[in-house]
């Protein structure tokens, strides 16, 4: 069993998908040289030719390599995560890169606590349309549950325990229905379950915005999280009844 | 014409507009003067406030030559009520003020400008800076008063100069006091001993262009409005646009909730005073604000990008993919929460609406435009009356979406009301949505009835997919209510509500008979639409709530 399982999920991204595997791989060096064993997959949600191709190398270059036939990111997560054997499982998106750092620096925010905290970078950077800065929230440093309500304050290309994952499995995604935001519900229901979400200081992700992106078709198309005790008042009182908002009360 | 003030009230002057001072024409003044206050007539005017060119252009250019003019002031002109300088116009208010605790007024108020800057005393541009930065309700706030009166800036400055300056009072929601120090440290300057800081910036500090306030970034408001010009974009800032809701002021928010407020320019509301004054009781207003600590945090944090470390991760990235750092850094937006972000004002007002509430379920809520006055309470009562009469155990909550509840009315004290837009005041249109799902979906309702409330249309045809695996969808529809979108006169939201409402209540059957005809509708949405008088009663609503379920049941 490794200490972490890197997991990169391609879909149609193309040529950027191979600037991602480079970042995904010097990431996962830096780790080794830690100290770290590192298991690396890359899955393949229905690819392009023209991904398929950017990532040819990425068995050549130590990654195992699964296609699979979703058409959903969420799903495409769960059949990852069903099939490595780290401690810990870190995902990065076919258009996005790690700071060369982020596998160390999560790691050890991962293990100060383990089986109870999910690491996110100190800072997302989104580049390309719209270049947004955004620091995430920690936790345990002054944030309040409600933010959850109305915004969503983290995202799934964190590093979780395995037993995350299992127990809060991501969400298909129902866009026609009205309910999308996967990553938000996530984030949701792994806080409610009593996960700590924190911050690995001193690491990016540099995240690319695109038109017509997941995010952006689910803004535009009005889209809802699906339900979560966290959007209910009842969660909410009972939670700042029962403890510190800014502390996960009990672990899993 | 322009709009020119006036203590307590608006008067119009022609632009330009001459005065009459015998048979001689000259600019008038820019507010009314009517002589140095009778309050101050125990001190001398002090030299700084006699412009000796100023009067002798006014009041001795037809007189006899070699006249002295501040002999002239002194022997006559004070007592005929005529201005010593441009300066002393603006201060006649602030003198009488501080007359009330001073023998010396005037001598007062000059001397909380700077000595080096005092020159500026005389004229009319350092007293136009001083109004163009009163922000009444934030001065208002910080002698416990929830507002001033909405024009009067004049009473915050004259009190200001009378005595809020040395008391420590802050007029201006655009300066702070450790940051335009910082700033100066920054430069190697200082304010001096014995100096205010407010004063020093409001001379020193705008002739040198210091931005005294976190809010703003020059840099980045020159790049999100390019077609301003100027040397200095915070003076524009300053006068227009903290007015305007589409201004982006730095690079951390637009620091107000995103609705407009066309009168706020008028009184001097800037719209960015709402979330500075969120939380008021936990911060000294006169140093500092939730708005302005949470900028300052997020600025902090979006300096840490600029240490070796990041910069080197970064630089390793760009290396990757060049894009990463193609865009100027002063273009990008920052958040970051809980310090700042888009809808952090947002996630207070729905916790505060929470435990204003002080209730977790509803089983069923309904929306009117308003609590009271409005004609569609009765309506709402009446559908509230019978929900209580059918379940004695289901709590039923009246919320108020459009329009502020009218003062000191009650509704009725069988129910619990919100009103909404106690707590969405200046929001956006999306967020005062956002806010409105977030307490029908926080209260997991079982059933959601909109009765004429705009917002609550809206939130159906927007969400109403959703919403409708979620809850029972009802709507009563208002005759004769402008519905629909092109503003004609409609049925109160049926064209917009149809598809995903499980049912419909109409005043009576003719209503619901014009509505059958106009729309032609067949078996199954007529099924949907009931009249309500046409109902059989002495049973009450009963028969009428059990079939409302009933189609709801079979549309699930």
């Amino acid at each position: 069993m490794s200490d972490i399982s890197a997991i990169l999920t391609a879909h149609a991204e193309g040529a950027l998908a191979a600037l991602s595997l480079r970042s995904f791989l010097e990431a996962s060096a830096v780790a080794r040289d830690a100290g770290l064993t590192v298991e690396l997959l890359v899955v393949l949600d229905n690819p392009d030719p023209a991904t398929v191709e950017a990532l040819s190398a990425a068995r050549r270059l130590g990654c195992e390599v699964q296609r699979v036939a979703f058409a959903d990111q969420g799903l495409v997560r769960n059949h990852g995560v069903k099939a490595v054997g780290g401690d810990f499982i870190a995902f990065l998106d076919g258009d996005d890169l790690w700071s060369e750092n982020w596998l160390v620096e999560a790691h050890r925010v991962c293990r100060s606590a383990p089986g109870q905290v999910i690491a996110h970078p100190e800072v997302n950077w989104f580049f390309g349309n719209s270049p947004w800065l955004y620091f995430l929230p920690d936790q345990t440093d002054g944030f309040h549950p409600s933010l959850m309500r109305v915004a969503n304050p983290w995202d799934a290309l964190c590093m979780a325990p395995a037993a995350a994952y299992a127990e809060v499995p991501f969400s298909r995604r129902a866009i026609t229905d009205g309910y999308a935001f996967e990553d938000w519900h996530w984030s949701m229901e792994t806080f409610a379950a009593g996960y700590v979400h924190r911050v690995a200081p001193g690491t990016i992700h540099f995240k690319r915005r695109r038109e017509g992106s997941q995010f952006m078709e689910a803004r535009a198309n009005r889209s809802l999280t699906r339900p979560s005790p966290v959007l209910t008042y009842a969660w909410t009182e009972h939670r700042l009844e029962s403890g510190n908002a800014d502390v996960a009360g009990g672990g899993p | 014409m322009r709009w020119t003030k006036a203590p307590g009230r608006l008067r119009r002057r022609a632009r330009g507009g001459p005065d009459h001072l015998g048979s001689r024409t000259v600019e008038p003044l820019p507010r009314h003067f009517h002589g140095l206050p009778a309050e101050a007539d125990g001190e001398t005017l002090p030299d700084i406030l006699f412009d000796e060119a100023f009067y002798r252009r006014r009041y001795l250019d037809s007189g006899p030559p070699g006249v002295d003019a501040r002999q002239h002031f002194d022997d006559r002109g004070r007592a005929e009520g005529k201005a010593p300088s441009l300066g002393a116009v603006y201060l006649t208010e602030a003198i009488r003020r501080r007359a009330l605790t001073s023998s010396t007024p005037m001598a007062d108020i000059v001397g909380l400008v700077p000595p080096e800057s005092r020159e500026l005393v005389r004229g009319g541009d350092l007293w136009e800076r001083l109004w163009a930065c009163a922000h009444p309700d934030l001065y208002a706030a910080q002698l416990g008063r929830d507002a001033a009166d909405p024009c009067d800036a004049d009473w915050a400055v004259a009190d200001l100069l009378a005595e809020g300056a040395r008391a420590g009072r802050r007029i201006c929601a655009l300066f702070n006091p450790q940051w335009y120090e910082q700033q100066l440290v920054d430069r190697a300057r200082a304010v001096p001993d014995g100096v205010i800081p407010f004063f020093h910036w409001l001379t020193a500090g705008w002739d040198a262009r210091i931005v005294p306030t976190p809010l703003f970034d020059e840099e980045f408001y020159r790049q999100q409005h390019p077609r301003l010009s100027g040397p200095w974009l915070f003076r524009q800032y300053l006068t227009r646009g903290c007015y305007r809701a589409q201004s982006r002021p730095s690079p951390v928010g637009r620091h107000h909730p995103g609705g407009d407020d066309p009168t706020a320019q008028q009184r001097r509301r800037p719209l960015l005073l709402r979330e500075m004054m969120h939380r008021r009781h936990e911060f000294d207003l006169a140093q500092t604000s939730w708005l302005e600590e949470g900028c300052v945090a997020a600025l902090r944090r979006y300096a840490t990008l600029g240490s070796p470390l990041m910069q080197q991760l970064v630089m390793k990235a760009a290396s990757i993919d060049p894009l990463v750092t193609a865009t100027a850094s002063h273009r990008r937006l920052v958040s970051c929460p809980p310090h700042r972000h888009p809808r952090l004002y947002l996630s207070e007002q729905v916790e505060a609406l929470r435990v204003g509430l002080g209730q977790n379920t509803a089983d069923t809520v309904i929306l009117v435009p308003q609590l009271v006055p409005h004609p569609e309470l009765p309506r709402a009562l009446r559908l509230a009356r019978a929900y209580r009469d059918a379940e004695p155990e289901g709590q039923v909550l009246l919320v108020g979406t459009d329009e502020r509840e009218a003062p000191g009315r009650e509704v009725d004290d069988a129910f619990p009301t919100v009103d909404l837009m106690a707590y969405a005041e200046g929001f956006g249109a999306d967020q005062a949505l956002a806010m409105l799902v977030d307490l029908v979906r926080g209260l997991c309702a079982e059933r959601i009835v909109v009765i004429g409330s705009r917002r609550g249309q809206e939130m159906v045809a927007t969400y109403g997919r959703q919403l409708s695996r979620e809850a029972e969808l009802g709507a009563w529809l208002l005759a004769g209510q402008p519905a629909r979108q092109d503003g004609t006169t409609g049925d109160g939201g049926y064209e917009e509500l149809g598809a995903v409402t499980d049912w419909f209540l109409v005043d009576d059957q003719e209503v619901r008979t014009a509505l059958i005809e106009r729309d032609a509708l067949t078996g199954a949405s007529r099924e949907r639409l009931f009249a309500v008088d046409g109902l059989a009663r002495p049973e009450g609503d009963l028969p009428l709530l059990a079939r409302l379920a009933d189609v709801s049941r079979r549309r699930a």
